[in-house]
């Protein structure tokens, strides 16, 4: 075990470095940062002074390597739009993305699960074809549609619920359901699938067999072997909304990270966005290797090493 | 010609005694306009001053400003310059200024939250009048439909911007109405002429001059919202020649132009960004439609915004581009940000313009000036630097309980506001 984890240690930090550098490489390919930090009117001379001062005058090997070095040290610079350092811009956005992510991933497994286990069990009935449908919906509808409609509903028209912005429980209401409604969709349709799937197999038939209630089935066999891609979902889930949800924290004014994200690449605050590059990689690195320990509880035949 | 005269205005605007800093209460030192000033500081306010040759402190409440040539727009110039306290000039000390910003204004800074907030609060010590609303919260909302929700549930009482499928339903609310005001905004299609292409050539210029319906894609596009310019100056540019007249559509004229002009069908590019100015994709659309419609074989190109600036800038463009600008002075200097070869954003060169400009810019007499300005406007036009298009309202949504009018230099002036 102690192998396996310093072997996945090892390419955590190999998949972190490759992910930066080539963000880094991306991100210089984009263009000029400067010029969109200086006002219309400036002239060449103060643009040229300001790209000596911010180092983008140099050669970009020698920009790339000044990168690594620093980042290995954990400093990832200076936001060039805000002026304060990188990576603490980043570290201010998590909790509201996490607190965004964790209410939309309780609601999706909370709802979910149930919901598609119901679907599995009562395959080919109401329940089924219910769940179906709004799984599909879930998935399908664009979450800026699914997101503004409620404002106009529940905000502009009844008054009940705040447009926007982060603070209060009522204004995670809104943001958490609308983006828990798509998981929701993945989580219901999966979980329905690998439930049917266990429900054929060999040993549900034998334990059925053998003269075993079908709560017993159900709960000690059923659920912890179809447990395994709900868990691979949800973790995906989670590694994709730790990223941040740019069109829900868009229209509800939420400060999360993916706002941050693509704020700092159109504005090219090239420390911002690798900084959060840098978040996120660890982050997803850090979910996969959790997720693979669980297949090793819920699993006892899997053995790591 | 400018003539050689003797070196020019002195003129020496004083600091106000009674003025106090917010938090520090000592009087703002002249020594802030000596450090704009000089070159070394890199001041990204410099180049509305760039004639100043030199600056000395004569009191603290006094500074002797030198031009190296007659500078008309000195005091308007140095209305752009902010002064902040003289221990703060300094690298390290403008940095922690954008920590915790200080200043001699109706209100100050109580909270800022990044990306999300900032709230002000009124300032007792203020010297001037002071503000009947006490508190400003400026909170940001980044997608429209949510800004305008916002507004018309109440949350917020005041939105630049509403687009104009919006328009409608805030006037129809009860709770706000648009206010529209003609700003600072001109937007039009620009020409590269400093690369090789048809387009060198004025005769094409004015082609496409004649061949695209303005007035046409301004009611269909733009739904009114916008107000058609004759030449580079918007109507709200005090230099403005209102007996300017715009280019009729002559579809023939503009065939015969550019047939003149050599052109044989190839395809010309329009570029325009998408999403940066109000319906700017979609009037380059139908500028592309009625061109292709005419026999001229265009297509448009969307860029996204960094790019589009990098290649401006660098007078890479072919072809045509939509562009927008702000005027930043209610007068004509402004054409030599707009049309004289060598600036920044300018991807047009003509000699005659800029002897013209050169000739106007020094004038200090104001009906010469006057005068001067027009007859550069005429020639800009008449040697179509540009497809010239419009002039952009800004639209505000404000809350019907809160008495204020929106200007059209895109100030706030909230320190003004009342509510009913």
């Amino acid at each position: 075990m102690a192998t396996y984890l310093a072997r996945r240690l090892l390419l955590s930090l190999l998949t972190v470095f490759l992910a930066l550098s080539l963000m880094f490489v991306v991100l210089h390919m984009s263009g000029d940062p400067v010029l969109l930090l200086v006002p219309v009117d400036a002239t060449a001379e103060h643009i040229e002074r300001m790209r000596t001062q911010f180092g983008f005058a140099d050669p970009i090997w020698v920009q790339y390597l000044r990168f690594v070095g620093r980042a290995a040290m954990g400093d990832f610079g200076t936001s060039l739009r805000h002026n304060v350092p990188a990576l603490s811009l980043v570290l201010e956005r998590i909790p509201a993305t996490a607190l965004l992510t964790l209410v939309s991933i309780v609601f999706a497994v909370v709802v979910g699960v149930p919901l598609g286990f119901l679907a599995a069990i009562r395959s080919g009935r109401l329940a089924d074809v219910l769940s179906n449908v709004g799984s599909v919906l879930g998935q399908s509808i664009p979450s800026f549609w699914l997101g503004l409609l409620p404002i106009l509903v529940f905000s502009v028209n009844l008054g009940m619920l705040p447009t926007g912005g982060m603070g209060t429980t009522q204004q995670l209401l809104l943001p958490g359901l609308t983006l828990g409604l798509y998981s929701l969709g993945r989580v219901v349709k999966l979980t329905r699938s690998s439930v049917l799937e266990v429900l054929r197999a060999d040993y549900v038939r034998t334990a059925r067999a053998k003269g075993l209630g079908e709560d017993m089935v159900l709960s000690r066999h059923v659920l912890k072997n179809a447990g395994i891609p709900i868990v691979t979902i949800i973790g995906l889930q989670m590694s994709g909304l730790l990223g941040g949800a740019i069109v829900v924290e868009t229209i509800f004014a939420w400060p999360g990270l993916g706002r941050l994200i693509v704020q700092s690449i159109q504005i090219r605050d090239f420390p911002t966005a690798l900084a959060a590059v840098f978040f996120t990689a660890v982050t997803v690195s850090a979910i996969n290797l959790i997720v693979d320990l669980i297949y090793g509880l819920l699993n006892p035949r899997i053995v790591y090493e | 010609m400018p003539a050689p005269g003797p070196p020019s205005t002195r003129c020496s605007p004083t600091t106000r005694p009674q003025v106090q800093a917010a938090a520090v209460g000592r009087r703002p030192a002249a020594q802030n306009l000596e450090y704009v000033i000089k070159k070394e500081n890199n001041s990204a306010r410099r180049v509305r001053i760039d004639a100043v040759q030199s600056v000395s402190v004569v009191d603290e409440l006094t500074v002797k400003v030198v031009t190296d040539k007659p500078f008309p727009t000195l005091l308007e110039g140095l209305t752009e310059v902010y002064i902040v306290p003289a221990k703060s000039l300094t690298p390290d000390g403008l940095k922690a200024l954008t920590e915790n910003p200080v200043g001699t204004g109706p209100y100050k800074l109580q909270e800022w939250k990044r990306e999300q907030s900032i709230t002000l609060v009124r300032n007792d010590s203020y010297w001037g009048a002071k503000p009947a609303i006490a508190t400003i919260e400026i909170r940001v909302i980044p997608d429209v439909t949510a800004r305008v929700s916002a507004l018309l549930a109440g949350e917020v009482h005041l939105i630049p911007d509403v687009p104009p499928q919006s328009i409608d339903q805030v006037n129809k609310s009860g709770t706000a109405e648009t206010k529209p005001v003609y700003g600072r905004r001109i937007i039009y299609v620009g020409f590269n002429t400093l690369i090789p292409g048809l387009f060198q050539d004025v005769r094409a210029r004015q082609a496409i001059n004649y061949a695209v319906d303005v007035d046409k894609i301004i009611r269909t596009v733009m739904e009114g919202n916008a107000k058609r310019m004759a030449g580079p100056l918007p109507p709200i540019n005090s230099h403005m020649d209102p007996n300017l007249k715009p280019y009729p559509v002559d579809l023939a004229k503009a065939k015969a132009l550019l047939q003149e002009a050599g052109y044989k069908g190839e395809q010309i590019t329009l570029h325009t960004p998408s999403g940066r100015y109000l319906k700017d994709k979609e009037a380059a659309e139908a500028i592309a439609d009625q061109l292709n419609q005419a026999g001229i074989n265009v297509k448009v190109q969307v860029e996204e915004w960094g790019n589009m600036l990098d290649i401006v800038r660098a007078n890479k463009i072919d072809g045509m581009y939509l562009w927008g600008r702000s005027d930043i002075f209610l007068e004509g200097a402004i054409l030599k940000d707009l049309v004289r070869t060598g600036s920044t954003w300018v991807t047009f060169s003509d000699k005659e313009i800029d002897a013209a400009l050169d000739a106007a810019l020094p004038t200090v007499d104001a009906a010469k000036r006057k005068q001067a300005f027009a007859e550069a406007q005429a020639l800009v036009q008449q040697k179509a630097s540009w497809l010239f298009l419009w002039a952009q309202p800004d639209i505000y949504g404000a809350s019907k309980k809160l008495q204020w009018e929106p200007r059209a230099d895109e100030q706030f002036m909230l320190n003004e506001a009342n509510w009913k």
